[in-house]
């Protein structure tokens, strides 16, 4: 296993460019998630690793190694598909040992390999089936089988559970993290869905229209984005991002919204006066942080009143959507089963620990020192 | 699903008569070839009679045996060529980013624009340049050409239904370009390339204006031979029939043989799993 980077990767199809002058570590021994909507470049990323697609600028280094310029089987990678890509005309077995075949392994070395990955995976019961008789589930736990029977200086996943079931889709998923922390193996991983890379990734790197939008621990995306891109992108439901005016009253910043004014806590104060630039912000906070109670109908300088317009039951949580003055709005997620009805008055209170503020030229998170 | 036995009887009637009205005239040739000559068309229908082996006796002694060699070895021949030509040009249509892929691929189609009568004419005059009139070798180019892009057209839909991923997990393992093609598609190709190159086959075999123009007295297909039956004395339809049946046994043969993979082949762009 090798520790991968990257050094200024670029990959242009034509007038298109995909992946922008990518600068990135993945150290040995880690799960790397690179997270971003469709189109973001992160498949390019895979296919440049792979060497199914050539490298346009930059290059890539397994450990010190470079390997932008050798042949895809030169770099000893074994990658997992999105449509688990087996052999259909062959047998769950004939798949799994297809890679030690093409390098004529000896029979019985390759057996014994086999026999390890098939335990360690628990195949044992549809060795002998024919793939396409299998389920999803079963398909793709085959395929990591043959990614990990030749022991590859890296795994690449790429979109692995989207085509799975619900139920299925979490078992693998723990069954892949589980793997990858007992072997040890440096993998990366390409998902457009954020539950998948917290879930299984040790550090997250979020794309955007080619560009690396942020790399860290599932917990730096959450708790510090770098800009609102990143702020939207995780978390479920979204981060609320509202555009208000922050402006001193007094002695005091506050921040004015159509209908309601609010007075800044001392840590989001500490920003604004830091800000060098004035007018407005965006202020950013999460479902999850938005208090709200019954008491006190009124508003008040800490909060602000709204009416509750619609309310989605999830069991364990219920999220509110919350207006004011017709047309705006914002979500509330509550421990559920909540008490609330739609049509109720609600005081909502923003907790100054929980507040994110961001340019609202740039996009930039006024609280993250780049 | 549940079917009572009336609707039964009305679909199974149904399918029956279907196979009648398709078999009869097969039927009707069959029952020609053993005919005494002089009841063939007697009214009412004679359907009891002494067969006869007059019609082969002289089907043979016109040389007819020659020329269904030669109808097989053309067909065959000129099929093998196609797939082995057509399949990779195929692939590199369905797989490779070249400039003018497509408008290179919508030429290939040309040579099936235009009404056969149409591109006789050239190859005749090309042909006589170069001595391949009168030809084995010369009729076989010819057959390859409406034959190779009808396959390369057809196959193509085949190689882009198969997941380039299958190509990406192999190339991962080592393989170059052609260990993949030939290990990997080529085995998924199986069905498709069976169901192609049997239609293709059968274009040649019942090929007639190529071979009629092209191939002369020296090299003479079944198709072309089958109107000297018609001769200065009457036509002489029990002969008729006999070149009618033997020219439709190959053809079944084969499509009995290969059911399972012709059925599966062109069914395969249709029903995706």
């Amino acid at each position: 296993m090798a520790a991968i980077t990257f050094q200024d990767v670029s990959k242009v199809y034509g007038t298109v460019t995909a992946v922008q002058d990518l600068t990135l570590v993945c150290p040995q021994g880690e799960m790397l998630a690179l997270l971003g909507p469709s189109g973001c470049g992160k498949s390019s990323i895979l296919k440049m690793v792979a060497g199914v697609e050539s490298v346009s600028r930059g290059e890539i280094f397994f450990d010190d190694r470079p390997v932008s310029r050798l042949a895809p089987g030169a770099r000893d990678i074994a990658m997992v598909f999105e449509d688990y890509a087996l052999y259909p005309h062959l047998s769950a077995r004939q798949n799994i040992e297809f890679p030690l075949k093409v390098r004529s392994v000896p029979r019985s070395v390759a057996d014994r390999r086999v026999d390890e990955v098939i335990n360690l995976l628990g195949l044992g019961d549809m060795l002998g089936q024919r793939v396409s008789d299998l389920s999803g589930g079963a398909q793709q736990r085959i395929s990591i089988g043959r990614a990990l029977v030749r022991d590859p200086e890296l795994i690449l996943f790429d979109e692995p559970l989207s085509h799975l079931d619900g139920d299925q889709k979490v078992q693998l998923r723990s069954e892949i993290k589980r793997l990858q922390q007992t072997a040890n193996l440096t993998s990366i991983l390409v998902t457009h869905d954020q539950s998948e890379a917290i879930a299984m990734a040790d550090r997250i790197a979020v794309m955007d229209h080619g560009a690396l939008q942020q790399v860290g621990t599932p917990d730096d995306l959450y708790s510090r984005p770098v800009n609102l891109f990143v702020a939207n992108f995780i978390g479920e439901p979204p981060m609320n991002l509202i555009q208000v005016d922050a402006v001193i009253e007094g002695d005091r910043y506050v921040f004015k919204h159509s209908g309601w004014t609010v007075q800044a806590g001392p840590s989001a104060s500490r920003l604004l006066s830091r800000r060098k630039t004035g007018g407005p912000v965006i202020l950013g906070i999460r479902p999850e942080h938005v208090r709200i109670s019954r008491t006190g109908s009124r508003s008040t300088s800490e909060g602000f009143t709204a009416e509750v317009t619609y309310i989605e039951p999830r069991g364990d949580s219920d999220t509110l959507t919350l207006s004011w003055e017709g047309l705006q709005s914002l979500c509330a997620e509550l421990d559920g089963p909540s008490s609330w009805r739609t049509g109720d008055r609600a005081h909502l209170i923003f907790s100054d620990a929980h507040i994110m503020l961001f340019d609202s030229e740039s996009g930039r998170n006024l609280g993250v020192t780049p | 699903m549940e079917t009572n036995t009336g609707t039964r009887v009305f679909w199974t009637g149904l399918v029956v008569i279907a196979a009648v009205f398709l078999l009869f005239p097969v039927i009707w040739m069959m029952m020609m070839m053993v005919k005494p000559t002089d009841i063939m068309f007697a009214r009412p229908t004679e359907w009891l009679f002494t067969p006869t082996l007059e019609h082969f006796s002289y089907v043979i002694e016109q040389g007819f045996h020659e020329y269904l060699i030669t109808s097989i070895l053309l067909g065959t021949i000129s099929t093998l060529l196609v797939v082995i030509v057509g399949t990779p040009a195929a692939y590199a249509f369905a797989r490779f980013e070249m400039k003018g892929r497509d408008d290179l691929f919508l030429f290939v189609l040309a040579s099936r624009m235009a009404p056969p009568v149409c591109l006789v004419i050239p190859y005749y005059l090309i042909f006589a340049r170069i001595d391949l009139l009168d030809t084995f070798v010369g009729l076989t180019l010819a057959y390859m050409t409406f034959n190779l892009s009808f396959f390369i057209w057809v196959l193509r839909s085949f190689c882009r239904d198969l997941p380039v991923e299958l190509e990406e997990a192999a190339m991962l393992e080592g393989w170059s370009r052609f260990q993949v093609f030939r290990r990997v598609i080529l085995p998924l190709l199986r069905n498709g390339i069976v169901a192609t190159s049997v239609l293709c086959f059968i274009f040649a075999w019942n090929e007639f204006m190529f071979s009629f123009m092209l191939g002369g007295k020296a090299v003479k297909t079944l198709p072309v031979a089958i109107p000297t039956l018609i001769t200065t004395q009457g036509v002489r339809w029990g002969e008729m029939a006999v070149v009618g049946v033997v020219a439709l046994t190959p053809v079944l043969i084969a499509v009995f043989l290969l059911q399972r993979h012709i059925v599966r082949g062109l069914t395969m762009g249709a029903v995706k799993g």
